[in-house]
């Protein structure tokens, strides 16, 4: 078997699993109070929620899905909306910025995946 | 502690609009049609050969002698199809009819029909071109056509919608390499398609019409240059990644990719490829080593299958797919069109030759 062929699989695999880990995470960390795996602040909840969404877009402008099951599809948005309703539950509880040495670097994170996600959605709607 | 009441609704109303646009831009993989018409011997024959990939509208036609039978899934004689590169065996002829007329020769040098302005590209010869054995690339080779090319396809777009003048410089800007032996080359039959119709004095689309698709009567066959020039009812295809493609329009490299038919017209341009009276029918004579173990001609490809020796040539866009097949020597030929990114190759020539390839 051509190794070429079974790129588009391995490309599915990534994006598909990238996206359901982040959701995961996401889900996860909306529901714990201390810890290390925990929402920090909510840059922190907006920063994950919008790395979930590239994820899930990515997942579906670029996954052949002539060779995967739809219910694929539907499986990671399920896990997507389950996440992003939690980090919604979550948000009123959380602090507006924390004061570690990171809150500045997931204030860059949430923006610029934000302008990026903008920007695809953009191409997508006018090209 | 527990939610706000109001938390609560905006997160159900987060979770349900991010279902509500997933759901709407859902991948959208179609299933075969099981709206069938035709006829059903052939029917039942090629419904088993459609068991895998995706499908959703596939016209059959099979020749056989002076009978022919038509079946269709999801569709009719009449239904358009984008045939993509079955256009260029339609450039080959092209090329065998200007050499007949004796507006060109197979030997004439690219740079003598287009302005190339010195660039290696220029010596090569319209039959290196038609048979890809120019050394030109398959696809333009500068980064930034590289870029514009990759992400249209990958946005489902169509990635050839270049004019003549960009034609020309990404040819301009091609360095031939290996030339004489098999490149495939979507790039070398664009320009090939501009040469002659510079030779003839007329654009790729008139030089089509009157050299081959009238004498064909083949009506229903055409080349759209724009979304306007498509039928309201033009068939859409899917793309591999699930969506509904763009159509490919037949700008400059129309020669290589642009032509739409029905089942009813390529019935009759394969059967007068069978009985030999398609104007420049010469093209399907096999020449040349194609690389892969098989001959090629003028864009058609000669290769045993099960003993068999087929003519053929397959199609593939970004939402559809195609495949021509003859046996020559016993007048058979199977033409199957799809709108759907699953190759048909081994359907084709499993039903023309009853070998399971």
């Amino acid at each position: 078997m051509d190794p070429l062929t079974l790129l588009p699989y391995a490309v599915a695999l990534f994006l598909n699993g990238a996206c359901a880990l982040s959701a995961l995470g996401l889900l996860l960390r909306s529901w714990r109070d201390r810890g290390r795996h925990r929402l920090l602040d909510r840059w922190d909840a907006s920063a994950r929620t919008v790395d979930t969404l590239f994820w899930l877009l990515l997942a579906l402008l670029l996954t052949q899905w002539t060779l995967l099951p739809v219910a694929v599809w539907y499986s990671v948005l399920a896990l997507t909306a389950a996440s992003v309703a939690s980090a919604v539950l979550r948000w009123p509880s959380l602090p507006a910025r924390a004061q570690d040495r990171k809150a500045t670097v997931r204030r860059v994170s949430a923006i610029g995946t934000l302008i990026v996600l903008m920007t695809l959605v953009a191409v997508l709607l006018l090209t | 502690m527990r939610p706000a009441p109001w938390t609560i609704v905006v997160a159900c109303a987060a979770a349900a609009l991010v279902i509500a646009v997933g759901v709407a831009a859902r991948p959208l993989v179609p299933s075969l049609s099981e709206e069938e018409s035709g006829d059903p011997g052939l029917l039942a024959q090629v419904r088993p050969l459609l068991s895998e990939g995706v499908h959703d509208r596939v016209g059959v036609v099979e020749i056989d002698g002076e009978h022919t039978r038509f079946a269709h899934f999801g569709a009719d004689d009449h239904t358009d199809y984008e045939i993509g590169s079955i256009t260029k065996t339609m450039t080959g002829a092209l090329l065998a009819e200007a050499v007949e007329r004796g507006e060109v020769t197979e030997d004439t040098a690219l740079g003598d029909l287009v302005d190339l302005d010195g660039a290696p590209a220029a010596d090569v010869t319209l039959a290196e071109l038609a048979s890809h054995r120019s050394g030109l690339p398959r696809l333009p080779g500068r980064v930034s056509d590289q870029i514009t090319g990759g992400l249209a396809s990958a946005l489902g777009r169509d990635p050839y919608r270049h004019d003549h003048d960009t034609l020309v410089a990404q040819v301009a800007a091609a360095e031939p390499s290996g030339r004489g032996e098999s490149r495939y080359s979507n790039l070398g039959t664009a320009v090939l398609g501009l040469a002659l119709a510079e030779a003839a004095g007329t654009d790729y689309a008139t030089l089509l019409r009157e050299r081959l698709l009238d004498p064909l009567d083949m009506e229903e066959t055409f080349l759209p240059a724009s979304e306007t020039d498509l039928p309201e009812e033009a068939t859409m295809g899917y793309s591999e990644r699930g969506r509904r493609a763009d159509p490919w329009l037949a700008q400059a490299y129309a020669p290589a990719g642009g032509v739409r038919s029905t089942p009813a017209d390529m019935e009759r341009y394969a059967r007068a490829l069978l009985e030999g009276d398609a104007p420049g029918a010469e093209a399907m004579e096999p020449r040349w080593d194609d690389g892969q173990g098989g001959r090629i001609g003028f864009a058609w490809v000669v290769d045993e299958y099960g003993g068999t020796e087929v003519t053929w040539h397959n199609g593939g866009t970004g939402g559809f797919s195609s495949m021509i097949a003859l046996d020559r020597e016993s007048e058979r030929a199977v033409v199957m069109l799809g709108n759907t990114t699953t190759g048909l190759e081994l359907p084709a020539l499993e039903l023309l030759t009853g070998e399971e390839s």
